[in-house]
Parts: C-alpha cells; sequence; structure tokens
C-alpha cells in the first residue's frame, strides 16, 4: 500500500527523514518495499501484512506506528460535524439483515456541492495513487487512505423508497457498476439495495444506479464493516477486486466504525459544505471491547531471550495505545486498543514489546537443551548414500519437475492439478523415466556418452487417494554396440549391490511378465532388452534399454530402482574372513554351446558339478561366428580351485575338471580346450 | 713378459679410459681373462720361479690382482649409472601432456547445498525429518492457525490436487472433508512430527515445495525449502538468532549477519522474516540488495501456541522456533547463478560445473 510521507508529518508532532522513516519502518513494524520522490513527496510502497491490515492500512496506522518507534506524540484532527434540523433517521431507514454479520451506519447531508476537492486532497490522493475526481468521491477515497476504512457515498434522491437493505442478493439479480459493467449476483453475495433492487456489492463496489454526479445534491454516507469471508468469496466470484474489498477482506474493526463515520462527515461539510442532518442511523452487528490480557514479565525474557526493563515494556505498550495496569508485582494487564484486531493473546503482546523494543539488541544465544539422539529419517539417508555411489560411477544428477504433460504410464492412475500453471505441467509425473529421457534428447547434442540419474517420488492415485513411491532412475548413453552398454549399466548396478551387501541378486527376461508400478512400462522398453532385478522374490529395479521408438538419437540403457525395496534388502555387515593361506590354482575351460543358452544356467552347471574345492567362475571370453558352427556361441571361464588346508596338486585339480567336463559332455556341449 | 708396474699402469689407463661398459668388459678380459689375460699370464709365469722369487712377486701379484678388480668394479658402476640416466633422458616425456581423463560424475547444486545444510544443522544436533510432498488442507494450513477463506492464505498460492472425492493423506487427523494440495512449505511436517514426538526436540527439514506463482528468474514454482524446529522448556528469540546466526556463517563466511524483521506467518508469534547482509556489496548497498545492504532469504518465528495446541501439547508447556528457508535462494547466492529456472533445466554444460 502507498503512503505519503507529507501526510504522515502532518499526523506527527515530528517525523525523521524520508530513508529513516522506512529503515525503521522496516526493523519494527512492517517492510517498506520501496521509497520514491514524486513532485516535493515521498511515497512509500509498505508490504502490511495480512494480521496489520484492519489497523494499518491508513495514514493514522501507519503514523501512530512511527509515532511509538520515535516517542513522539500522534497528533490526529478532531472531525468537526455541524448537525441542524431533521433527525436523520426520519429521512432513511436501515435494514440489516443479521446473518450477513455487517454493521451499518448512515448518514445524510442536503445541498452539497459538487465541485473540484481542495489542493491538498487532489495532492495526496494523486501521491497515494487515486485519481481526483470531485469534492463527494475523493473524501471517501480520502478517508480511506486516511483511516484505512472504506466508505462509500450515494446520491440520496436516487435511492428508491429512502430505505437501504444490506441483504443477500436474489439469485438472478443483476447490477450495472460505476464502470457499466453488469455483473450477475448469486446468493451469498452481500448488496446495498433500495426498494429496487441493488445500489452496490458490499465491500466491493458501488452501482451506476445511486452513483454521485456533477447534478447530484443530496448524499447518503456509508460507513460500514462486511463480513471480511463474505467481501473476500465476492471478489474473487466477481473478479473484481478494488482498494475497498482488499481491505474489508481481512476483517475491519468495528469499534472504530463511529468515529470513522465522524470523520467523514467532517470532511465532506468542509469540502462539500452542506447541511447534515442530525444523529446517525446504525443498525447490525455491535461488538465488545476485548477483555484485557495479562502479561507475565518473566514471559517476555522467556521468549525474546533478554530482559526488558519493566519501565520500558510498559511505556511501548502505552505508545501503541494499550491502556496497561499492574496485576501484581511481576504482571500487566493491557487493555488492547480498538483499532487492533490481531492480539487475541500474551504472545501477541510479547512481540508488540519485543518488535518495539527492536530485535536488533537482541543478542544470539545457544540454546540449552538436553542432547537427545532424535530418530531420523533412514530413506533420506539412503538416498544420499545412493547419490554419492552414482557419482563415483560417473553419473550426474538432475532434478525435474514434478509437473508433467503427460504420463508414460497408462495403468497408473495420474493426479492431476486442479488448476495447473499451464498444459506443459498438468499431471504429477507417475514415472522418472520420462524426465530422464528428455534430458537426454536435451543434452546428447553436447555430449555422446551421457551419464544421469534422479532420485525423486513418483505419484498415483490409488482409490483416490494420493500414492507416492521414491524411485531411482539413471540413464546411460553411448556411440558403441548398444549391448555393451547393457552389460556397462548392468556392472553398475552389480557394483551398488556389492556396495549394498545385497549378494541374492538376480536378473530375469521380462518378456511376457507384467511390470507394475512404480516401475516404467513395456512401452519405452526394447522388447529383447529388458530385464527384473530381483532378490528374494520380490522386484527391486528393472534394467531396459529405451525402445527405438522413443527416438533419443543415442541407444540409452536405464536403470530403474525402488529406494523403498533396496532399503529394505540392504545388508552391510563387514566381518573379517581369514585370508586364504594356500595358493589358488586357476584353470580355463572353453566351451561351445547353442546361442539361446543362458550363461546363468552354465553356470548353474559348472558349479553343481565341482565340490567345495571350485571357489569361483568368471566369464572371461565370448564370441559369436560363423566359423564356429550356426547357431553355437564360445565361453571361456577361468575356474579357481582352493582349498583352506592344503595346497592342491595337479592332479586333484586335473580330477575335478575331468569330473566338470563330462558334466557339460552330457548336455551335448563341446569342450573346446 | 712386462713388468708389473707396466703392466698396472696400461690396465688403469684402459680400466679408466673405457667409455662403455662392452669396452670395460673388453679391458676385463685383456686383463684376466683365463687364456690371453697379462694378469694370469704373470700369475701363470710364476709357477717357474723359485720360491723366493715366487713368494715375492706372487705377493705383488695378488696386490694388483685385488686392485684392479677394485678399479674395475668402481668403473663398472660409474658407467651402469651413466648408462642409466642416458636411458632415463631416452624416456622423458612433456609433462604438458593431457593426463588420461577419470570419468566423474556431479551433484546437483541444489543436493549439495542442501547436503551442506544438513551437515551443518546435524553438527548442532537436529535430526533430518521428511513429510510428504502431496498434503491435505488440514496439515499444510488448517493445523498452521491458517484457516480456510482466510487472507492470510493468499500468501501461499496453491496448486489442487483435482480430486471428486476430496479425502485425507495418512496421518493422525484424518479429516475426510479435506482437499489435497501440493505442500506450499514445509511447515505441516512440524504438526505431523509433534503429533508423534515429545519434546526437547530439534529436527530439520528438507524438501521439495510448490507454489502456483508465474515463473522468472527468482521465482519457481516448484522450489526447495529448508525447515528448522526446536522446541523445549525456554527456546527463545535469542536462541533463534544464534542458530541463523550460525549457520549462515558457516554456509556464506564469517563476515556475513543476519537480520530479524517483525513480518506475519499465522503459525508463529512473535514472526520474523530474515535478512542476510548482501555478499555482492558486503552490506553497502547495491543492485543485488535494492541499495539496502539486506537480502531476504526466509521467514520464522516463536511457534504458535495453536500448533502447539494442534499437536496435542498441553498448554502453556512448550516453547519452540521454526524457520523456513528457500535452498534453491542459498545455492543462487552460494554460486552465483543469475537465474532459479536453471536448476531444473539440467543442461549438462551447467550440471557439471558443480
Amino acid at each position: 500500500m502507498r503512503y505519503s510521507y507529507l501526510w504522515l508529518s502532518s499526523l506527527l508532532s515530528k517525523i525523521p527523514q524520508p530513508r529513516e522513516v522506512a529503515r525503521l519502518l522496516t526493523l519494527h513494524s512492517y517492510p517498506v518495499d520501496q521509497l520514491v520522490k514524486i513532485g516535493n513527496d515521498w511515497v512509500f510502497d509498505i508490504d502490511i501484512p495480512a494480521n496489520r491490515v484492519p489497523d494499518s492500512a491508513g495514514h493514522i496506522g501507519v503514523a501512530r506506528e512511527i509515532a511509538a518507534i520515535t516517542k513522539t506524540a500522534l497528533n490526529v484532527p478532531r472531525a468537526l460535524t455541524k448537525m441542524s434540523g431533521d433527525l436523520a433517521s426520519r429521512a432513511v431507514s436501515i435494514s440489516v439483515d443479521e446473518k450477513t454479520g455487517c454493521r451499518y451506519i448512515a448518514s445524510v447531508v442536503t445541498g452539497v456541492k459538487i465541485k473540484p476537492s481542495p489542493r491538498v486532497i487532489r495532492e495526496r490522493l494523486i501521491s497515494c495513487g487515486l485519481r481526483p475526481i470531485n469534492t463527494i468521491v475523493d473524501a471517501t477515497n480520502y478517508i480511506m487512505l486516511e483511516t484505512g476504512h472504506p466508505v462509500h457515498a450515494f446520491d440520496y434522491d436516487k435511492i428508491a423508497g429512502k430505505k437501504i437493505f444490506v441483504r443477500f442478493a436474489n439469485s438472478g439479480e443483476t447490477i450495472e457498476m460505476l464502470d457499466g459493467m453488469h455483473v450477475a449476483l448469486s446468493k451469498n453475495q452481500i448488496v446495498i439495495a433500495d426498494a429496487k433492487g441493488p445500489l452496490a456489492i458490499a465491500g466491493v463496489k458501488g452501482g451506476k444506479r445511486a452513483e454521485i454526479t456533477p447534478g447530484t445534491k443530496n448524499i447518503l454516507l456509508e460507513t460500514a464493516v462486511f463480513d471480511s469471508r463474505l467481501v473476500r468469496n465476492a471478489a474473487r466470484s466477481t473478479g473484481i477486486t478494488t482498494d475497498a474489498s482488499s481491505r474489508f477482506s481481512h476483517g475491519l474493526p468495528v469499534l472504530m466504525l463511529d468515529e470513522v463515520a465522524e470523520r467523514l462527515l467532517g470532511l465532506i461539510q468542509s469540502v462539500a459544505g452542506g447541511v447534515a442532518k442530525k444523529g446517525f442511523v446504525s443498525s447490525g452487528r455491535s461488538e465488545r471491547r476485548k477483555m484485557p490480557i495479562s502479561l507475565r514479565r518473566s514471559r517476555i525474557e522467556s521468549v525474546i531471550g533478554r530482559d526488558i526493563p519493566e519501565r520500558e515494556a510498559y511505556d511501548i505498550l502505552v505508545r501503541l495505545g494499550f491502556r496497561v495496569s499492574k496485576k501484581s508485582k511481576n504482571e500487566f494487564l493491557a487493555l488492547t486498543p480498538p483499532w487492533r484486531t490481531d492480539i487475541e493473546c500474551e504472545e501477541d503482546i510479547v512481540e508488540e514489546v519485543g518488535r518495539i523494543f527492536g530485535y536488533d539488541k537482541v543478542e544470539p544465544r545457544a540454546p540449552h537443551m538436553a542432547l537427545l539422539h532424535p530418530e531420523e529419517s533412514e530413506e533420506h539417508y539412503f538416498s544420499d548414500k545412493i547419490r554419492s555411489y552414482f557419482r563415483a560411477f560417473g553419473f550426474t544428477e538432475v532434478q525435474n519437475y514434478s509437473f508433467v504433460a503427460e504420463n508414460i504410464r497408462s495403468d497408473a492412475v495420474s493426479l492431476e492439478l486442479l488448476n495447473p500453471i499451464s498444459g506443459y505441467y498438468r499431471y504429477l509425473r507417475s514415472s522418472l523415466a520420462g524426465g530422464i529421457f528428455k534430458n537426454v534428447r536435451d543434452n546428447i547434442g553436447y555430449e555422446k556418452s551421457l551419464k544421469l540419474f534422479e532420485i525423486g517420488d513418483v505419484f498415483r492415485s490409488v482409490k483416490k487417494s494420493p500414492d507416492t513411491h521414491l524411485l531411482f532412475d539413471a540413464i546411460m548413453t553411448g556411440s558403441g554396440r548398444s549391448e555393451n552398454l547393457y552389460f556397462e549399466a548392468k556392472g553398475t548396478v552389480e557394483s551398488l549391490f556389492a556396495e549394498l551387501g545385497i549378494t541374492d541378486v538376480w536378473f530375469e527376461d521380462i518378456a511376457g511378465e507384467k511390470i507394475s508400478w512404480p516401475f516404467s512400462p513395456k512401452t519405452v522398453m526394447h522388447p529383447y532388452r529388458a530385464a527384473f532385478c530381483k532378490s528374494d522374490g520380490t522386484t527391486i529395479g528393472i534394467l531396459f534399454e529405451a525402445h527405438p521408438e522413443l527416438r533419443l538419437k543415442t541407444p540409452a540403457v536405464v536403470i530403474e530402482l525402488s529406494m523403498k525395496e533396496l532399503l529394505a534388502k540392504e545388508r552391510i555387515e563387514y566381518e573379517f574372513r581369514p585370508l586364504p593361506k594356500y595358493p589358488a590354482v586357476v584353470r580355463d575351460l572353453a566351451i561351445l554351446v547353442p546361442k539361446e543358452e543362458k550363461v546363468d544356467d552354465i553356470l548353474d552347471i559348472i558349479e553343481n558339478a565341482a565340490d567345495g574345492l571350485l571357489a569361483g567362475v568368471d566369464l572371461f571370453d565370448y564370441y559369436e561366428e560363423n566359423a564356429i558352427g550356426e547357431g553355437q556361441k564360445s565361453l571361456a571361464f577361468h575356474l579357481v580351485f582352493q582349498a583352506s588346508d592344503r595346497t592342491l596338486t595337479d592332479s586333484e585339480v586335473n580330477n575335478h575338471i575331468e569330473k566338470i567336463i563330462k558334466v557339460l559332455r552330457r548336455e551335448g556341449w563341446e569342450i573346446r580346450s | 713378459m712386462e713388468s708389473m708396474k707396466a703392466l698396472q699402469k696400461k690396465a688403469i689407463s684402459d680400466i679408466e679410459g673405457s667409455k662403455t661398459l662392452e669396452d670395460l668388459r673388453n679391458v676385463e678380459i685383456d686383463i684376466f681373462g683365463r687364456k690371453q689375460g697379462r694378469l694370469t699370464a704373470v700369475l701363470r709365469s710364476l709357477a717357474s720361479l723359485s720360491a723366493e722369487k715366487r713368494r715375492v712377486l706372487g705377493g705383488e701379484a695378488n696386490k694388483l690382482r685385488a686392485k684392479l678388480q677394485g678399479k674395475l668394479e668402481e668403473k663398472k658402476r660409474s658407467l651402469e649409472k651413466h648408462e642409466q640416466a642416458r636411458a632415463m633422458q631416452s624416456e622423458k616425456i612433456d609433462v604438458t601432456f593431457p593426463g588420461v581423463k577419470k570419468e566423474q560424475g556431479h551433484l546437483h547444486p541444489l543436493t549439495l547445498v542442501r547436503m551442506e545444510s544438513e551437515r551443518i544443522f546435524n553438527a548442532l544436533g537436529y535430526a533430518v525429518v521428511e513429510g510428504p510432498e502431496v498434503e491435505n488442507e488440514y496439515y499444510n494450513f488448517d493445523s498452521l492457525n491458517i484457516p480456510k477463506n482466510h487472507p492470510s492464505r493468499d500468501q501461499w498460492d496453491t496448486f489442487w490436487i483435482k480430486s471428486d472425492r476430496a479425502a485425507a493423506v495418512k496421518g493422525k487427523r484424518e479429516k475426510p472433508e479435506e482437499k489435497y494440495l501440493m505442500r506450499t512449505h514445509t511447515s505441516p511436517v512440524q504438526v505431523r512430527y509433534m503429533e508423534e514426538h515429545n519434546p526437547p526436540f530439534r529436527i530439520i527439514v528438507p524438501g521439495k515445495v510448490f507454489r502456483h506463482e508465474a515463473t522468472d528468474a527468482s521465482h519457481d514454482f516448484e522450489f526447495w525449502h529448508l525447515e528448522g524446529l526446536t522446541v523445549g522448556k525456554d527456546v527463545s528469540v535469542a536462541n533463534l538468532v544464534y542458530t541463523l546466526g550460525t549457520f549462515f556463517k558457516k554456509i556464506f563466511g564469517k563476515e556475513s549477519t543476519i537480520r530479524l524483521r517483525p513480518s506475519f506467518f499465522p503459525f508463529v508469534e512473535p514472526g520474523f522474516e530474515f535478512d542476510i547482509s548482501c555478499l555482492s556489496c558486503r552490506g553497502k548497498g547495491c543492485s543485488v540488495c535494492k541499495q539496502t545492504g539486506w537480502v531476504e532469504l526466509g521467514g520464522a518465528g516463536m511457534v504458535h501456541p495453536k500448533v502447539f495446541e494442534a499437536a496435542g501439547y498441553a498448554k502453556g508447556e512448550w516453547q519452540g522456533f521454526a524457520f523456513g528457508v528457500g535452498l534453491d535462494r542459498i545455492a543462487l547466492m552460494k554460486y552465483k547463478i543469475p537465474d532459479i529456472r536453471l536448476f531444473r533445466a539440467n543442461d549438462i554444460r551447467f550440471l557439471k560445473q558443480f
């Protein structure tokens, strides 16, 4: 909101320079976002927080803060009103529907002069960003900027039946606004109406029918408080947000209403003359003053962490308009000033004392607390461990938005945003793969061998409730033979499992099996290069080459892991095993097998054929060539023999090899060495 | 037969005159060779001499042999050293030739800042706690003293989840009428945690948050928050000042200072916003800090009694402070990144800088 320095000065016996005022308000009250010189005035743009709008949306409120901070006197000139003749209640009657929760005060002035306002008023309005119009309209705006309280003037002669109704709109009712716009009203909006129909949308904007025109002679002045929620909803549903609606929607202090009505009438008479009918006509909700709140001195020290002298705390509250009395030796009673609606409990009063005293005077102090070891989020630390492994494996971390234009899964029900920022970010992602595919497309021009990963939540809707899963996706691209890439990725996963102490892992063709959420759907996978990664009967992850239809411009292999399953399987236990005392003997064995035989099955056969002396088997060479026979492939293994109690002899090892060879021949396979 | 003196003279001059190990080997053969070695000849001739002469000459000859062998060894070592030096010289490399590249991965800058923040708070005794990114209205707003239809809700522009049946996210307070939303801050975890735990405790909550805002160089609709919550008996604003001050000195360096300004968040009372002294101008005033010398970093305050009430704590029993800071903003300042949108553009050339 905008505030004029000259206007504020007129309300204070003394005021610091504009920059200093801005600094003080920022440190003690609310932030001054901008300070601009306009003509010979300075304008503050102040970001009034929601709880302070009721008391600080006008110059008097801000001047009051400056007075409290700088210990100067606030001088608000008294309103001078002259009333004569008939009672106002004879000229108009007010009927307020109780359910609107509104308080309404009206006064009637006859014989006003519609002309340009005095220079001071026009200049102040301009400083605050409003356009001067005429004495009546300007006076209502001026009162709003002065007190923070929006008020309204109607042309009295255009009010049908001389009766004002404050009521809910009827369905089907419409109103023509001041700017000529027609608005259809709905039943939960409050209107100010006469016998003919709505004259204004309460708290939002006036209508055309009883508007002040150059020909206006007699006026009805409205000072009211409307239900903040109803005004807020009306402004939202009609799309009309005004200076008035934004103030009313914060809940204005009913207790200040009489004073505002008085100031409005006083100003109208001083700029536009006229004769005010006797008295104000008021109706609707009334409000009692709140009970005093007790404030313990010990509480100030305990919450702020600094002792504030009693005298100083007392003075601060008095300067802010509290009525303070002593309840006991260490306790005050503070009666909240009528303009403050935000003070409800002891903590609120502690804040008042603390902020005016100055938080800059609070010395930092280390907390004294019991050193209890708190429970921690295991998944969180585990995720970071995985991050550091993959970084060491040469992968770079990405972070994609949680929102996507569409999801690649059709079987999981996507969560959709009610109010997306654009069509590109309509759904909550149900998979990470879409994001990393995009990252590859975006970056492949810069680098051929990308290694990227992301850890993040994916979402779906289950029985209309959200379900989330923390997922890991990594992608590798490369220009060489893509099956090498696949096995490089597989080696990476295996290294990870080794690091995590997960030993019982196997890979299994996905082929005809079903893949369920949170893993990627088959549609993004090369059908013959996709595997489940399983342990203990559960799927921990999947490993697949991206389907050529994705058009990534490069072969790409994806590692996708469920963080939840991975964490459940993690069992790092370091335990010493005695180092071998006797040397190992290594023999190589090459065999020719049909192409469709799986390495895992061959290893099983070798391991089953050997007894405890076979310490390990490694595949070290592999090729397929027509020279070795159609549909055949050659596999060469290192067989490692070792005993824990002796050095093995050649003949012992030879016997073992013979045994293994015999079994392999029984399978119909040719031994090549 | 040449005299012993002449033999010694020639032998020493030959040994010393050898330029290579091969020269030296030829000299050795010339002296000690079994067939034609000159010293061998001398020794062999001794047999024909008288016992007296043999004793005298034999002694001299053996001394000469020892001396010449010593000389030979010495020369051999020196030549070997020389040849090794020459060999090494031929192996000279260009040390400016580029090293063999080790493929190195990179963590996202937001992860780096988050990890560093967590490390600092861990050292101060804080535990890391998490909460759901999809929240319900109760935990995101109501339990934090932000009622429905209250203008204070306008501080948080919210992404709502489309749903024909409103339902609750798992938690103690299941309210069937609640609507789902993307959490607008990490503060819901305050109430979720307090429902399950009793003070005293210190926790931080890092997490993604979402705001329905137009994006520009300093705003995104998704970003990272780091929430802190300390609850105990006499926890005060002075403790908050210490904790935030310590954190930012570790993150931005010893010379950085913070200040608190009064502000309003319904779940704290008193409430603050906190600024850090501008890193670009060291508080003198520049375009980064809009000439104020301070840059806004987050919100904080003393936990509101209504929040303790929502969590089920006895009235007046506990005091605590909470704060929230944007990790994206810390990363922008720390790494001097000009545009927040770079974080989620995932350009490999950007990511590899960290």
